[in-house]
């Protein structure tokens, strides 16, 4: 059944809605009217496509037309004033340079640390990050989603996967989870300073 | 393959997104060198990481309740098209249609009618048995690759039989059978590539126009609708299969 096979996707669709709009409650409308877009085209659904694809492209569309609508570019643009300050302070081997290859510091990170990292990354290299490495979506099929060519989902994601990292790294930096070498030696995750790290973010309520 | 070149396509080699050749090339670089290996190492540990990482977020039951609500209440665009089309053409023009209207049979039969007409003549069995439509719908949709639409035969001597899939001219089809007292139908259901349709007696009813053809003292009555060609074959004679239509479809 159609219905059915649509529902099954609903927590997938309601997380990148979630990162999309980052409020719950137009991830939820955003969500709801994909459904209803979906059933009112189900005829232009091609059997033996991908069913996930067609919902998430759906979703896209509603979001960026509701962007267009509301002329509300809010996270877009914040998000590409930081790309600028992201890419002018990052450097190919700058994460090379302070860090051995060995190190894999994001292991020790928190589930939060990777979304809010992701989150400040400018939209349109977090969107192929949520396609291709969160949701699993081939390249091609994440260039279909965005509308896009597939060789800008490989350089997006080749670039966004590196802004993402350096990220990251400073953030594990700052809040000790890893030490810079002439430091010296770095310490173990503390679970008690990601507790105090979290109550200091959620502090500024309101914003 | 040298490291510069390893730098820029290790992510797509991780992905698993490189052609054969150049994963080749690239797996023979990364036997040889120690430091790309390990940069190979870092970023599928990083891709890893993040992918771990990734809170799960289900959806609350409260939206799922409220999508579910919105489906039922969401009719299907093709349909509601559909019901203008058909309900909206009277019985009274049906019929003034039946009579008034003249054949004159065309020959020069496209292969495809020719084809339609051979396999209702073989009677082939069907694959699907069930007198529902929206069922003989549903097993179509993983078995072409269009939405098979069917039009509403549900109103009086007209029943469906079954269904299976066929081929017309080398393209995918819907067959339908149906059955009125006595008499078979073959109805064939495939993508509308174009084509005139001109060159055969038609006419047009609302938005849709009929026409017909006969063959080997079969009948076809053509039609087409939301980007899909309809072909229904029977045993009747032109006349005859028209009031069938025209009667079915002013419902």
């Amino acid at each position: 059944m159609f219905k059915e096979a649509i529902l099954a996707h609903l927590d997938a669709l309601y997380g990148l809605a979630l990162r999309m709009t980052s409020q719950p409650a137009e991830a939820e409308d955003l969500v709801q009217n994909t459904y209803v877009r979906a059933l009112r085209f189900r005829d232009k659904f091609e059997t033996g496509t991908n069913l996930k694809a067609w919902l998430f492209k759906m979703m896209v569309n509603l979001f960026i037309n509701r962007y267009r609508r509301e002329k509300r570019s809010r996270s877009i643009s914040e998000g590409a004033e930081r790309h600028d300050m992201l890419e002018r302070g990052f450097a190919r081997d700058k994460l090379a340079a302070t860090t051995a290859p060995e190190e894999y510091f994001f292991e020790k990170l928190f589930s939060d640390d990777v979304v809010q990292a992701l989150d400040q990354l400018p939209h349109y290299f977090k969107m192929v990050i949520l396609l291709v490495d969160i949701n699993e979506f081939s390249y091609a099929q994440a260039a279909d989603i965005l509308e896009i060519p597939v060789g800008t989902v490989m350089s997006r994601l080749h670039r966004g996967r590196r802004l993402l990292r350096e990220s990251l790294y400073s953030f594990a930096l700052e809040e000790g989870y890893i030490r810079t070498k002439e430091a010296g030696g770095e310490q173990p995750a503390d679970l008690e300073r990601f507790r105090e790290r979290k109550r200091r973010l959620k502090e500024p309520a309101g914003e | 393959m040298d490291c510069r070149e390893v730098d820029k396509f290790l992510q797509v080699y991780i992905d698993g997104e490189l052609d054969e050749a150049d994963r080749r090339r690239l797996q023979e670089h990364l036997y040889d060198c120690k430091s790309c290996r390990a940069a190979a190492d870092y970023e599928r540990r990083f891709k890893q990481a993040v992918k771990v990482r990734w809170p799960r977020s289900a959806a609350p039951d409260s939206l799922k309740e409220r999508v579910v609500e919105g489906m039922a209440q969401t009719p299907r665009r093709h349909t509601m098209r559909r019901r203008l089309v058909f309900s909206s053409v009277p019985a009274a023009v049906a019929l003034a249609l039946v009579i008034t209207f003249t054949w004159t049979v065309t020959s020069g039969f496209s292969p495809l009618l020719k084809e339609a007409v051979l396999q209702h003549s073989t009677e082939p069995p069907v694959e699907v048995s069930t007198s529902d439509r929206s069922t003989v719908e549903e097993w179509f949709r993983k078995k072409v690759d269009f939405h098979v639409a069917l039009p509403r035969f549900g109103h009086s001597r007209v029943s469906l039989v079954g269904a299976r899939l066929s081929h017309l001219a080398e393209r995918q089809a819907a067959l339908v059978s149906y059955r009125s007292g006595g008499d078979r139908f073959s109805l064939f259901v495939l993508t509308d590539t174009g084509g005139d349709l001109d060159g055969r007696r038609c006419k047009k009813i609302e938005s849709t126009k009929f026409c017909i053809s006969e063959q080997r003292g079969y009948t076809v009555v053509l039609w087409r609708s939301r980007g899909l060609m309809y072909s229904l074959v029977g045993d009747s004679d032109p006349r005859e299969m028209l009031r069938v239509i025209a009667a079915e479809l002013s419902h």
